[in-house]
Formats: structure tokens, C-alpha cells, sequence
């Protein structure tokens, strides 16, 4: 690059500090985010509505109200509860650290 | 990790790995910006944010050609041109053409910034890209949308122009 105007041309552009400006577009994203899981959680309820008067309710509380004993009752159930709680807890602690 | 590998996080839903990507370029991005501009800092500084987000919205539409800063570039040249239309951006007139002579290299590097104020949006993105930000006239001409013969006739014609301001300033003064 011989030419004293490519040389002037090739100068790299003044550093532009941070300032903050990483963070702001950081934070600009994540309530963008937020909003959008919020419109789409309203989408989604508005659109299921409908639907609440098609359920069969009286009967799906019937048969729920028949099952919760023998439910509450049962041994591998109870297990799975029990692994899962533990699962999470440990993932827990492993974020923790 | 490289800017595939970070694009990649990204598009998966990976807040920190775009953060990781705007750090890396902001400072570049927004140079460039301040240039096509004329050192409008709030205005290239809001062009550089919209460029941002849009990339984050775009992000799983790259798909690695052509190096990421190339592709931020292009999303920033075209805001920058919005913008421009909307605020009727134009070239200065060679009205104030007087300048003090270039006795040191920053009044040299302010005379030069004088000169690019003076050419077109193309030419001044051209020869930013493919010289301070060493773009290839491949990846600039990609990045201003533009075929590659075009891109290499804006850099000379915007070379000859500088050339031609500059020595008319030397002269003058």
C-alpha cells in the first residue's frame, strides 16, 4: 500500500468504548423476550377458551373425584414423586455451586 | 468458541452467546455507523441497536457464509439508508470546502473525515468497509447489496474524489 491515501484509508476507525451499550441491547432483548412469551401465553389462553365449553367438566371432576384415593394410594407413584424431587434438588445444587 | 458456534447458541435461545457477539462487534459496527452518519453519535448508536436486535431476530437466517461482521454490515448499511432517506441524508455541498493544512496525522485523519462527508453513502460505506474494516470486495459487496463490479467502481471513483479534495485543501491553504 504505497499510495499515502490507502494508507490514511486503511487506519482503523477510533475504538468506540462500551459505555454500557452491550448491556442496554442485553436488556433490550430480554424484555423483549418476556413480552413476547407474554403475548404468546395470551395467544394461546384466548384461543383455548373455547374449548372450556366443549370439556366434559361434571364428568372429567367425577371420575378425578373416583381416582384420587386409590391415586394417592399408589406405591410407584409415590416413588416417581419422590425420584423426581429428589432429581430436581440435586440439579439444584449442582447450579448452586 | 467461534462466531458459528455463538450464532448457532443464539438462534437457540442463548442470551449470553449474542451478548458475546455484540461485545465483539459493537465497537466496529458503531464506527462504521459514526462514519456513514458524519459523527452523529445518538443517531449511529440507535442504528447500531436496531441493527443488533434485527440480528438476533435473523440470527438462524445466517448461515455462516461469508464472515459474521459482513452480514451485521449489510443489516447496518441498509438501517443507515432508511435512516437517511427519512432524515434526507445528503452528501455536504462543496460549499465549505476551506480546511486548515494537515500539519499533524490527526488533523490529516480530520481532513479525511471532512473529505468522506463529501461523497456518496455508497462510496463512503465502500471505502470504509473494504480499507478501515479490511471487509474483501467480495464480503463488501455482499454486505452493500450490490454486484461486485459496482462495489469496485464506487471504491475508485471515491478514491479519485478524496484525492482530488484533499489536494485542493493542501493546495488552499
Amino acid at each position: 500500500m504505497n499510495d499515502p491515501l490507502d494508507a490514511l484509508l486503511a487506519q482503523r476507525l477510533e475504538d468506540v468504548a462500551d459505555n454500557g451499550f452491550s448491556a442496554r441491547i442485553t436488556t433490550q432483548l430480554a424484555s423483549r423476550q418476556r413480552r413476547d412469551a407474554t403475548v404468546t401465553w395470551i395467544v394461546v389462553a384466548l384461543a383455548a377458551l373455547p374449548l372450556l365449553w366443549l370439556l366434559p367438566v361434571p364428568s372429567i371432576s367425577e371420575t378425578a373425584a373416583r381416582l384420587a384415593p386409590a391415586l394417592a394410594g399408589a406405591a410407584p407413584l409415590a416413588l416417581a414423586c419422590g425420584l423426581l424431587l429428589l432429581t430436581l434438588s440435586f440439579e439444584n445444587l449442582l447450579r448452586e455451586r | 468458541m467461534s462466531e458459528g458456534e455463538l450464532a448457532q447458541r443464539a438462534a437457540a435461545g442463548d442470551t449470553n452467546a449474542f451478548a458475546t457477539l455484540v461485545r465483539a462487534h459493537q465497537s466496529r459496527l458503531r464506527g462504521f455507523l459514526r462514519r456513514m452518519t458524519r459523527g452523529d453519535h445518538a443517531l449511529a448508536d440507535d442504528l447500531a441497536q436496531e441493527t443488533f436486535l434485527e440480528a438476533h431476530r435473523k440470527i438462524a437466517a445466517w448461515r455462516g457464509e461469508g464472515s459474521f461482521a459482513s452480514w451485521l454490515y449489510a443489516i447496518a448499511y441498509s438501517r443507515y439508508l432508511m435512516a437517511a432517506r427519512r432524515r434526507k441524508l445528503e452528501p455536504l455541498e462543496d460549499g465549505d470546502i476551506s480546511s486548515p493544512s494537515p500539519e499533524s496525522a490527526s488533523a490529516l485523519r480530520l481532513d479525511l473525515e471532512k473529505a468522506m462527508a463529501r461523497l456518496s453513502h455508497s462510496e463512503r460505506a465502500a471505502l470504509t468497509l473494504c480499507f478501515a474494516l479490511e471487509l474483501t470486495h467480495e464480503e463488501a459487496a455482499v454486505a452493500l447489496a450490490i454486484p461486485l463490479g459496482t462495489l469496485k467502481s464506487h471504491v475508485s471513483r471515491g478514491r479519485e474524489k478524496l484525492k482530488t479534495m484533499l489536494q485542493m485543501w493542501e493546495t488552499a491553504s
